[in-house]
């Protein structure tokens, strides 16, 4: 009886296991699917744009949040949030801020202020109005946050309900640009009531599009909003990005059609894609927003080689950076030897060429006492597509007698040597905009909190200082100029090897979307249609 | 029983504890901070400071990790670092589908696997013999990510028969939730299918051979009625046993075949969260699968004695 009975028991233990198990498996919510990604079109006129449809864009990495910008991790992210942040201005083509939110700014370099004239009757999502004291918020969240880009400001004035007075301990030239990119407006109301925990996974902007729903790991999507402030805009229904990790899936997804277009794929699949007409592979070469890569060396550190700047200009000869791109970048990449890629704005021809020259590195070495080269380390970061790089740089070393040893580290250690100190040679891998005051002082200069562990020329100070206290863009532009000649020439603080392209790829029907034309990964979800 | 089942289910705890207390050690042991990471390299160090109070990881590391075994006394994982979420809720989300497609896969693992397993028994030394033991071989040696490439390329892209990645609910979409869970149900039951098909054969052989089967035989018993009620009841202990062995498998090869198949499961949260250096994330994944392995465990034990009543637990 009794066995019968625990057989019972556990006969009915285990299909109720079973049958709840499964039946939670069953409750998720529908996250990725294959989906068409038009919607009935409303629109016919081949000619113009037409409404509907729901793009969909994959890409490997997603924010850890969406809705408090001061607390996002450089400007990788920026494009998964344009459909429903935006922010006062915005680059056109060719580098030059242009107003978005805001109708215009008045820039007073005597009276150390920025005023900004906003745009009227536009409104956060949640229907609280942007207006002055609403810019005054965000800018504020900034300064809480800590963040450089708004280092500097003293007080913020609200003048009227659409204007707002930026008071300045001292004039910077590169403020205006730094507040119309990075600030993304966020709604005060929606983060005082619900917080900033509730806010990291709500955005609530003035945008185009208004945030959906956000699956981890799965699908950020963003809706339509019917009460956009430019009129007759969206074209879209809906905008939405797959997080697909793994390089080969989000390549097959995309030929499959599961998704219209692909950020960050590696270059190899990207190469491969643009074989076949029916894709489109649309590269960044506007010279903003670039990431360019090289090698920086400890050279704040006396007791190192790389303290001597005649091995650091040695360190330019040895290596054959146009050979690299080549045959080990495979493309994807631009080789320069300066701040930006040889297309920017800021990008200085008079600059001496380091031509790959061995024989000149060997010369270089030699008169620095080092006739038989030194063992030094070369800490590498293996990125998405820089693992085949640090064998090819050492090899190069080997050539003019440095014996480096390379030293793999994960990217919570290069984190931690960056804002530190590190032996030899890292990899190097920085935003490098063409507004050099700006970018330059957060990597480079003394009062940068990261790679501390560099010899910070006076020169490259004094003309960073310049740059920034510049009241007219041509003296901004002959600073901008001088640094590139101070960095490269004659302090060889880095070694520049070459920025990315950031490739996406696309099929040809989406229109008008801006990929890569002005500002890297940034777009305009708001002016983007589907041909049908 | 019930005093062996509560043996074991303290001890279950107590290897709760230390799986959890090693797995804290580790992730503190890794080079990095987790604020740095959430806020990336270009973050100033004072923003990383004001992350680290407001997410407490600037207390000291026995505080850290006793508050929160305290919390996940009471039901409460933490929150995320990177997500700022409740762990309990993260988990809620991704564990159904890691279980929907293990039990999928352990459903079709057994049910071809040790059908196989019988057949290439009863066949020994024949051509069907030799193709199952082919294919279970092929089965073993081949890496389950390997496999799901493999499938991708040849269902997705050249047949276009299944969607390459993604994860429907079945009650969202019953169609298309069952083309998405084909491929990585086929990819992780594979391995499985085949241990179940070798296991099966050799069991069966061993237990054929024994005189009670002989002495069934020649009672003039159908050969059915032998297999099934007399010789597979006998050889099933080790399949049993392998069944335990199995689900620690799937559940291991779910972080490739997540990854993969683009399938938000708790494979692909654990991957995540460790890139993200969210350790509180990763202490509630790995508590949630230790329960799971240690009760899947248990109920093997318990299924001895029922398989085999001369089995007897104390």
């Amino acid at each position: 009886m009794l066995k019968k009975k625990s057989k019972f028991l556990y006969l009915n233990i285990m299909i109720g296991l079973i049958v709840a198990l499964i039946l939670s498996g069953c409750s998720g919510s529908k996250s990725n699917s294959s989906e068409t990604s038009t919607s009935p079109q409303k629109q016919v006129d081949p000619g113009k744009p037409q409404y509907g449809g729901t793009l969909k864009i994959s890409s490997p990495i997603e924010p850890a949040n969406l809705g408090v910008p001061p607390e996002q991790p450089g400007s990788g992210f920026v494009h998964m949030m344009a459909p429903v942040l935006e922010t006062l201005g915005k680059f056109d083509n060719k580098g030059v801020m242009q107003p978005l939110l805001a109708e215009r700014w008045e820039l007073d370099p005597h009276a150390k202020t920025i005023t900004y004239f906003l745009k009227k009757s536009i409104k956060f999502h949640d229907g609280t109005d942007f207006n002055a004291e609403a810019v005054k918020w965000n800018i504020e969240l900034f300064r809480q946050a800590k963040r450089g880009e708004v280092d500097g400001i003293s007080s913020i004035d609200v003048v009227d309900e659409s204007t707002v007075k930026i008071n300045l301990t001292e004039w910077n030239s590169s403020l205006n640009n730094a507040l119309c990119f990075w600030i993304q407006m966020i709604s005060p109301t929606a983060y005082e009531k619900n917080g900033k925990d509730w806010a990291f996974s709500h955005p609530v902007g003035t945008g185009a599009f208004a945030y959906d729903s956000w699956e981890r790991g799965v699908a950020i999507k963003y809706k339509k909003n019917d009460n956009y402030w430019q009129e007759g805009l969206p074209y879209l229904d809906g905008v939405e990005y797959k997080i697909i990790p793994d390089a080969m899936t989000a390549s097959a997804a995309f030929q499959q059609r599961e998704v219209d277009a692909s950020f960050y794929l590696p270059v190899d699949r990207v190469l491969e894609l643009e074989k076949n007409d029916q894709y489109k592979v649309v590269t960044l070469t506007t010279g903003l927003g670039n990431r360019e890569n090289g090698l920086i060396p400890n050279s704040g550190n006396p007791d190192s080689p790389w303290a001597n700047v005649k091995v650091r200009e040695a360190l330019a000869y040895a290596i054959d950076a146009k050979t690299i791109v080549e045959k080990v970048l495979k493309g994807g990449y631009q080789v320069t030897d300066q701040w930006g890629p040889v297309t920017g704005t800021s990008y200085n021809p008079d600059v001496k060429k380091f031509e790959f020259n061995p024989e000149k590195a060997k010369k270089l070495l030699a008169e620095a006492g080092y006739p038989n080269g030194f063992k030094t380390k070369l800490i590498s970061w293996p990125g998405l597509q820089h693992e085949s790089l640090p064998p090819v740089y050492q090899s190069y070393l080997k050539e003019v007698g440095i014996d480096a040893e390379v030293v793999p580290v994960d990217t919570a250690r290069m984190y931690d040597l960056i804002g530190t100190e590190w032996d030899g040679l890292m990899y190097f891998d920085v935003l490098t905009d063409p507004d050099l005051p700006l970018y330059m002082e957060r990597y480079l200069s003394k009062k940068a909190k990261l790679y501390v562990n560099i010899d910070h020329p006076e020169k490259v100070e004094e003309l960073i200082k310049k740059g920034k206290a510049a009241t007219d863009p041509e003296t901004k532009k002959k600073a901008n100029l001088e640094l590139q000649k101070a960095v490269f020439e004659e302090s060889h603080m880095f070694f520049p090897l070459a920025v990315t392209t950031l490739p996406i790829v696309m099929y040809p029907n989406i229109q008008d979307s801006g990929f890569n034309e002005t500002y890297g990964n940034v777009y305009s979800p708001e002016k983007t249609w589907l041909l049908k | 029983m019930i005093a062996f089942i509560i043996r074991r289910l303290l001890q279950t705890v107590i290897v709760l504890f230390m799986v959890s207390l090693i797995v804290f050690s580790i992730l503190q042991v890794l080079p990095g901070d987790p604020a740095r990471t959430l806020l990336g390299p270009e973050a100033s160090p004072e923003q990383v400071e004001q992350i680290r109070e407001e997410l407490g990881l600037n207390r000291s590391l026995p505080v850290q990790y006793f508050t929160w075994v305290g919390n996940a006394i009471k039901g409460d994982l933490g929150k995320s670092i990177a997500f700022r979420e409740d762990v309990t809720g993260i988990i809620g989300e991704h564990l159904p589908k890691t279980i929907y497609i293990s039990i999928l896969s352990m459903v079709l693992a057994i049910i071809i696997g040790v059908p196989a397993g019988i057949i290439a028994a009863i066949k020994r030394g024949g051509k069907i013999d030799s193709l199952i033991s082919v294919i279970a071989n092929f089965g073993m040696a081949v890496p389950a990510f390997w496999l799901a490439v493999l499938c991708i390329y040849l269902f997705s892209l050249k047949l276009g028969w299944f969607p390459v990645q993604g994860y429907t609910s079945p009650f969202e979409d019953f169609w298309l939730s069952t083309q998405q869970v084909i491929m990585p149900v086929i990819c992780l039951a594979f391995a499985a299918l085949a241990s179940f098909a070798r296991q099966t054969r050799s069991a069966m052989l061993e237990v054929i051979m024994q005189d009670f089967t002989r002495t069934a035989r020649s009672k003039g018993l159908k050969e059915g009625t032998i297999i099934i009620k007399h010789t597979l009841k006998n050889a099933i202990i080790p399949v049993i046993t392998l069944v335990g062995l199995q689900v620690r498998n799937i559940v291991g090869s779910t972080i490739f075949i997540e990854q993969v198949f683009n399938i938000p499961g708790m494979g692909r949260l654990v991957v995540q969260s460790i890139f993200n250096q969210d350790f509180v994330v990763v202490q509630g994944c790995v508590l949630v699968i230790a329960i799971i392995v240690a009760l899947t465990n248990l109920l093997i034990d318990i299924s001895y004695g029922y398989a085999d009543p001369r089995i007897r637990i104390k």
